[in-house]
């Protein structure tokens, strides 16, 4: 556990020496979340006031306010960190360390989420101290089963970008990757729209791929809405979709290390 | 210590189609091909000492130090380390071992140097003492204490090397794999980090595998090499017998008076004097170096000599050039 907090430890430490990068990387997603409510501030004015696929405006609000901090804690520099270092080669640095690959990814990742998580945890207080009249607050009975779920959520979604990240090993177009990972993963998780609001047989779909238990399931655990399949299976799934992931990093790390070509030789 | 037993690693390469037609093409149907980058290789390493690879681009160097240190899978044949397979040793055997890509850092470029060596000690389980031992003997070796509390993406290619070096040596490794470690670097930084290295070499036994274009790098810190061809092992012993295999001609530099008629004793060499100055190169393949000095002690009175040692950048060319190879 000591390489693991090591590793964790760099990683915060080189997000701090920059402050600048630190800061544009904080806060610039809070457009985002601002544009988000705009969108939906017309749409129930147009409807309005009326709920929009049966979530009211004060649960929406709440649900666009905890989706913007799951969504945002990881962001486009630290997702794409393994791709860029697959793609230029620098990965060779990372094999040859004496700990195991899938250890120094998670370590690093955590460090990267852990300032993030601590940004959004205040953004997400603030709106509520400022806005809660507006929202729905969540109840603080829904608190454990939600810490269960976001920890499952935030596990899920870091072997996924591995899964993906590992891709890069046999493709020199690595962008490519990235966003069609970020695509599926912005949609089907309820980022941009809550999977509620899916027509049936999308939802049915979304309900077989990974990426609703990493953002929605929590959100809806934590705000008492509609989780899909129920609590226990959420955190089944969940465990489930880790072991497919964990399985397919053997898979596929392992490959890339009989076939691979790392750049330069 | 490292033992190759036919060894091979074969790739499959994606052949691309020129032009537009072939760019479509490639769209539905890709073409692949083997590339043979390392074939048949069997080799020895001995412990402590430094073994210098040598070959062009492409003739399978690389690939090789990565089957060594773990990272690739042998095709066929075996290779063993310490007894032991890299690619299945495990952290282990990566304890045991420090490896440092010219082209590539192992430190963490975001954050201080000093911050990279914290790390190592942690990564490496490291008794604080061998620590504090190992880091002050490269801190001050490599003239690294102005580098420390500089973060990696800062340094320049130079100090970013002496930065890398000096971190490989902190876990006290037995073998070391450098692959172009001085590639880029001006002729200073060359200088300090082969220093560095021979003097570790010896002072503490660490084995060295070398891959070098630079050939200072290797005639400085080697003592073995073997010579790659397109992936095929074309020589394996040691540098001065490289050197004497492939040099065709030597030289002899005589000051003094000339009393006899050289020419006539040594007829294939050819002759020339500036002054007192006479120089006289020879075949070695036609005058052993005791036919020549026999020859010039009965011409010469001779009042200085010197033998000219073939240089290794002649020896290599002549390797790359398919000069006296089987």
């Amino acid at each position: 556990m000591r390489t693991f907090w090591k590793l964790t430890a760099i990683s915060i430490q080189g997000q701090l020496y920059y402050r600048t990068s630190f800061f544009i990387n904080l806060l610039t997603p809070l457009a985002l979340l601002g544009g988000q409510y705009l969108l939906w501030a017309a749409l129930y004015e147009q409807q309005g006031g009326a709920a929009i696929g049966g979530m009211e405006r004060r649960e929406m609000f709440a649900y666009i306010l905890f989706a913007f901090a799951m969504s945002n804690l990881l962001n486009w520099a630290g997702e794409n960190r393994l791709s860029r270092e697959i793609k230029t080669g620098q990965v060779a640095a990372r094999c040859v360390r004496p700990a195991a690959f899938l250890t120094q990814y998670l370590a690093e990742m955590t460090g990267a989420l852990f300032l993030q998580g601590i940004v959004n945890l205040l953004v997400v207080l603030a709106g509520f101290l400022c806005f809660g009249r507006y929202m729905t607050v969540p109840s603080v009975s829904a608190l454990p089963a939600f810490i269960l779920c976001l920890v499952l959520a935030v596990a899920l979604r870091l072997m996924m970008i591995d899964v993906f990240s590992l891709l890069c090993f046999f493709t020199t177009g690595y962008l490519g990757i990235s966003w069609t990972r970020a695509a599926l993963f912005d949609f089907f998780s309820g980022a941009m729209i809550p999977v509620v609001l899916f027509p049936g047989w999308l939802k049915a779909v979304a309900c077989y791929t990974p990426f609703p238990y990493m953002l929605q399931a929590p959100v809806a655990v934590l705000l008492g809405q509609d989780t899909l399949v129920g609590l226990p299976a959420v955190y089944g799934l969940q465990t489930v979709w880790i072991l497919i992931f964990l399985g397919l990093h053997g898979l596929i790390y392992g490959l890339a290390r009989r076939n691979l070509t790392i750049a330069g030789g | 210590m490292i033992n190759a037993q036919n060894l091979s690693k074969v790739y499959r390469i994606n052949v691309k189609k020129s032009g537009l037609k072939g760019a479509l093409g490639n769209l539905f149907h890709a073409e692949w091909v083997e590339k043979v980058a390392v074939e048949d290789l069997s080799f020895q390493m001995k412990e402590g000492s430094a073994l210098a690879c040598i070959g062009e681009n492409g003739a399978g160097k690389s690939t090789l130090i990565k089957m060594m240190i773990g990272i690739l899978t042998p095709t066929a044949g075996q290779i063993r380390v310490f007894g032991e397979e890299p690619r299945k040793a495990g952290n282990s055997y990566l304890r045991r071992i420090g490896v440092v890509f010219g082209q590539k850092t192992n430190l963490w470029t975001d954050i201080p140097v000093i911050e990279s060596y914290q790390a190592v000690k942690t990564l490496y389980k490291l008794d604080e003492k061998i620590f504090r031992q190992n880091y002050d003997r490269v801190v001050e070796l490599l003239e690294l204490q102005p580098l420390l509390s500089v973060p990696a993406r800062k340094l320049s290619l130079g100090q970013r090397m002496r930065a890398d070096i000096g971190m490989v040596f902190l876990h006290s490794p037995e073998l070391l794999f450098l692959d172009e470690p001085t590639i880029g670097l001006d002729i200073n930084v060359k200088h300090t980090i082969r220093t560095f290295l021979r003097q570790m070499n010896q002072e503490t036994g660490t084995g060295i595998f070398l891959t070098s274009h630079d050939l200072d790098d290797i005639d400085e810190i080697c003592d073995d090499a073997i010579v790659l061809s397109g992936g095929r092992l074309i020589y394996d012993g040691t540098l001065e017998q490289l050197k004497h295999r492939f040099v065709q001609d030597k030289m002899i530099q005589v000051v003094g008076r000339q009393e006899g008629d050289i020419q006539s004793l040594l007829p294939l060499s050819r002759i020339s004097v500036e002054g007192r100055v006479w120089k006289i190169v020879y075949p070695v393949r036609e005058y052993s170096s005791a036919e020549v000095l026999a020859a010039v002690s009965g011409c010469f009175a001779i009042e200085d000599i010197t033998i000219g040692e073939p240089d290794i950048d002649e020896v290599v060319s002549r390797i790359f050039a398919g000069e006296g190879m089987p």
